[in-house]
């Protein structure tokens, strides 16, 4: 789903739908030419950016009066007359339905999804008020093995819509029709339970099953979309920055959708989706404590600030660090304050970014500088790929949903990664040997240059000189690869096949103040931890236990509230705004999700003050 | 609908309805009970010939509207069906159960001999026998359960989990002005 904005094509064709003439573009569906004239079509497999296959019949029309066919599958024509609203047709709509109920478990009272479901809504509008068929009461257990996502069979139409934006959007190819004929169910795989399968945990599935057979276990029971309060906004777990539809009641947030119509076609992944609703149970740092005998006891948040401010100011070195996912305005807030002090600033990824902008001056220089994509969703594009680090199938999932597409469009993909290479079902060569990925992009380098030919790291770097260039070639260089010579092999790579680069780094923000690795920890250290969790804290972690006096801010207690002598609220992820910069350089809002906990309207707001008590 | 009600004129003639509970959990009874102080005004027009919660009858008198709630499970609920379809003109199947099966019919998952064993042996005392309903005074139960228009012509279907009050009620009243009730849009429910 490439961002390309079509031309406004002639609608040269002319027909008639239910007596109204429409005016369509040649080659067109009838049920595009309907919707967008305001026409009422029922369907239940079709779904925005999915290819239509005709599987429900719910879009059965009525062609020249004389043959019936899926308007999601049929192509206009000039002077075609087209029925859809018809008792005749909502007949054998009406009949299908009572099939669908027959089949399965289609009860609304007792179904997650009901006054949310696409199926009830259609029973409804076809007025099914009783069965003509003998229902089968079949078992079928619910795959309920997956973290996040159970699977209900029972509730399962098998219009397809999950296979195919697992297919087609996401990339991955998991789940899949199986036990074919009379009995067939959606399979994960190898008919393996879906949480046991190659799922990647986007929900993409989740969003777009017209029933209640796939709902995320974090969402189910807590409100009908019509009861909440849809809030749009972007993710910025990393810097891809998918928009969201945040949705949200009185007690709380809900789901977390993809936004359809946006760049990614609804896609998000486990960060997004998931991760971000499950609720945090970690206790809400709701106030400012200070550490006394051993203790941190609740102190008014005034004399926090005070203290800090006096344990900054007499400090003979500070060592900062920050979540790489605030808001730039915070984010430059306290890079200022921290200059302030004298602080050494760690931002994570930080230092990738830095390297990364070196290589690309420098770049700039020998004229290169358009090797830089202007969108990660250019890889999705590309017909060669080059993908240094893997690991971007954890870090940048949306991104490597891109690479999937392409490879599913037939690009050839070599990935380099020193450890495993997580594109293992889609790549044509991988090099995944223990060497450093500084070894594999230099002889890689060599290999363009000289036309070395050492098996089996040199023939692997001649597939990626052959892959990026035949045609549009793209090298994703991911997270993990953190030294300047990985780099400018890489781009050199890169100049040699006439590619593109995507450069993804660990930051979420790429607004990042400067900052690098800390190496040497001061006497006190001021942790800006937001709401960072797990993995994300090991860092802060390491420096806190290194520091004398350690000042945290956090959202959520933690290992590292833990560690603090002095601790200070911050905002969760919901209840942060502000902009933050994408992959693409592209300035981003955030919106306010949930109204701030914690005693503090702002993230900058302490950090101000900190600064007007020092001063 | 196959029998439509006479609209009548003479106030002494109301309309007559009869109710049953068939295999159901009575909710849609207790659920109309939910029309409140509309039952008095519906009471000018309508007569409740039987009603478990409000006229406790044990026959199935004759009446114009004979309404079933439940889902068909024993020998006892398919006579009383069709004492229902003989005894009134015309026959509504009042909420899921009746109408589409319902929850009822989720012990059509299992076998009935089983299902019986299970309940009244093997999770009852050891003075506890099944109650197989071969000369021991309990109606038999059907192999599987069946929604009402299995046994009987079905003239007005009104699903729902239970109806809303509301609903049963227009379409009591509908029928006593000899309309066919219309039960689409925001009538039509499933829970």
């Amino acid at each position: 789903m490439s961002e390309a904005t079509q031309a406004t094509t002639e609608r040269t064709v002319t027909l008639e739908i239910d007596g109204q003439e429409v005016r369509a573009e040649e080659g067109e569906t009838i049920l595009d030419a309907a919707r967008r004239a305001g026409i009422d079509v029922p369907s239940l497999c079709e779904f925005e950016n999915l290819p239509n296959v005709g599987a429900c019949r719910m879009c059965l029309v009525e062609i020249d009066g004389d043959r019936l066919e899926t308007a999601c599958t049929t192509p206009v024509e000039d002077g075609m007359e087209v029925a859809v609203d018809t008792e005749q047709l909502w007949d054998h709509r009406r009949t299908i339905l009572e099939l669908m109920f027959s089949e399965e478990n289609h009860y609304c009272m007792y179904c997650e999804m009901e006054g949310n479901c696409e199926l009830q809504d259609l029973f409804l509008e076809a007025g099914l008020d009783s069965v003509r068929f003998p229902l089968e009461y079949e078992d079928h257990d619910p795959d309920t093995s997956h973290e996040y996502i159970t699977l209900d069979y029972d509730r399962c139409i098998n219009c397809g819509r999950c296979i195919r934006v697992c297919d087609e959007i996401v990339g991955n190819q998991t789940l899949n029709f199986g036990n074919r004929g009379r009995d067939t169910t959606i399979v994960a795989d190898t008919d393996v339970p879906l949480g046991e399968s190659s799922c990647v945990s986007c929900g993409a599935c989740v969003q777009t099953c017209p029933t209640g057979s796939l709902y995320s276990n974090l969402s189910a029971y807590h409100g009908r979309d019509s009861d909440c309060e849809v809030v749009e906004s972007v993710c910025n777990e990393c810097s891809i920055g998918c928009d969201l539809e945040v949705y949200r009641t009185d007690r709380g947030l809900v789901k977390i959708d993809g936004t359809t119509d946006g760049p990614d076609g609804g896609q998000l992944c486990e960060k997004g989706r998931f991760e971000r609703l499950e609720r945090d149970d970690r206790p809400v740092v709701g106030t400012a404590t200070i550490r006394r005998e051993g203790e941190l006891e609740t102190v008014p948040i005034d004399e926090a600030i005070e203290h800090v401010a006096d344990l900054l100011d007499d400090a003979q070195s500070v060592t900062a660090a920050a979540s790489n996912r605030l808001p730039t305005e915070t984010l430059d807030a306290f890079a200022d304050a921290m200059d302030d002090v004298n602080a050494d600033l760690e931002i994570d990824g930080a230092d990738r970014a830095g390297l990364e902008s070196a290589v690309r001056e420098e770049l700039a220089v020998h004229d290169e500088e358009n090797l830089v994509a202007d969108s990660v969703a250019c890889i999705e594009d590309a017909d060669g790929l080059v993908v240094y680090d893997t690991t971007i199938v954890e870090t940048h999932p949306v991104a490597a949903s891109y690479v999937r597409r392409a490879v599913k469009e037939g690009a050839d993909l070599l990935t380099v990664d020193p450890f495993e290479d997580q594109f293992e079902r889609f790549s044509s060569d991988s090099l995944t040997m223990g060497s450093s990925l500084f070894k594999v992009s230099e002889i890689a380098a060599e290999a363009v240059n000289d036309e070395e030919r050492e098996a089996p790291i040199a023939s692997a770097a001649e597939k990626a000189v052959d892959f990026l260039g035949e045609g549009n070639g793209v090298v994703v260089i991911g997270p993990e690869v953190d030294n300047q010579d990985t780099l400018v092999n890489a781009y050199g790579l890169a100049a040699v096949t006439d590619s593109q680069v995507v450069g993804l780094n660990e930051a979420a923000n790429q607004a990042l103040p400067d900052a690098d690795r800390v190496d040497e920890v001061g006497e006190v250290a001021y942790l800006f931890a937001s709401d960072d969790r797990t993995d994300d804290l090991d860092r802060m972690v390491g420096i806190a236990r290194r520091a004398d006096t350690v000042i945290v801010q956090a959202a959520r207690e933690s290992a590292l509230t833990k560690l603090a002598d002095v601790v200070l609220p911050a905002l969760d992820w919901a209840e942060r705004e502000g902009t933050f910069v994408d992959a693409d350089g592209r300035e981003r809002g955030i919106t306010r999700v949930l109204e701030p906990r914690a005693p503090i309207e702002s993230d900058r707001e302490p950090i101000e003050r900190i600064l007007e008590v020092i001063a | 609908m196959s029998a439509e009600t006479e609209p009548t004129n003479d106030e002494s003639e109301k309309t007559t309805v009869t109710t049953v509970c068939l295999g159901g959990c009575a909710g849609c009874h207790m659920e109309f009970l939910n029309v409140d102080h509309g039952l008095v005004d519906l009471l000018e027009d309508v007569e409740i010939r039987a009603s478990h919660m409000i006229v406790d009858e044990k026959t199935v008198p004759e009446a114009d509207i004979g309404i079933a709630e439940g889902f068909v499970i024993n020998e006892e609920n398919v006579e009383v069906a069709r004492e229902l379809r003989e005894n009134c003109d015309t026959v509504v199947a009042w909420g899921d159960c009746a109408a589409l099966r319902g929850i009822m019919s989720l012990r059509n998952h299992d076998d009935r001999d089983e299902t019986l064993e299970d309940i009244y042996v093997d999770n009852a005392d050891a003075e506890s026998e099944v109650p197989d309903g071969d000369g021991d005074g309990i109606p038999k139960l059907l192999q599987d359960g069946q929604p009402l228009d299995a046994f009987v012509d079905v003239d007005v279907y009104i699903p729902g989990c239970p109806p809303d009050a509301e609903i049963l009620r227009y379409g009591i009243e509908a029928l006593a002005n000899g309309e066919r009730p219309e039960i689409v849009d925001d009538k039509l429910q499933y829970d």
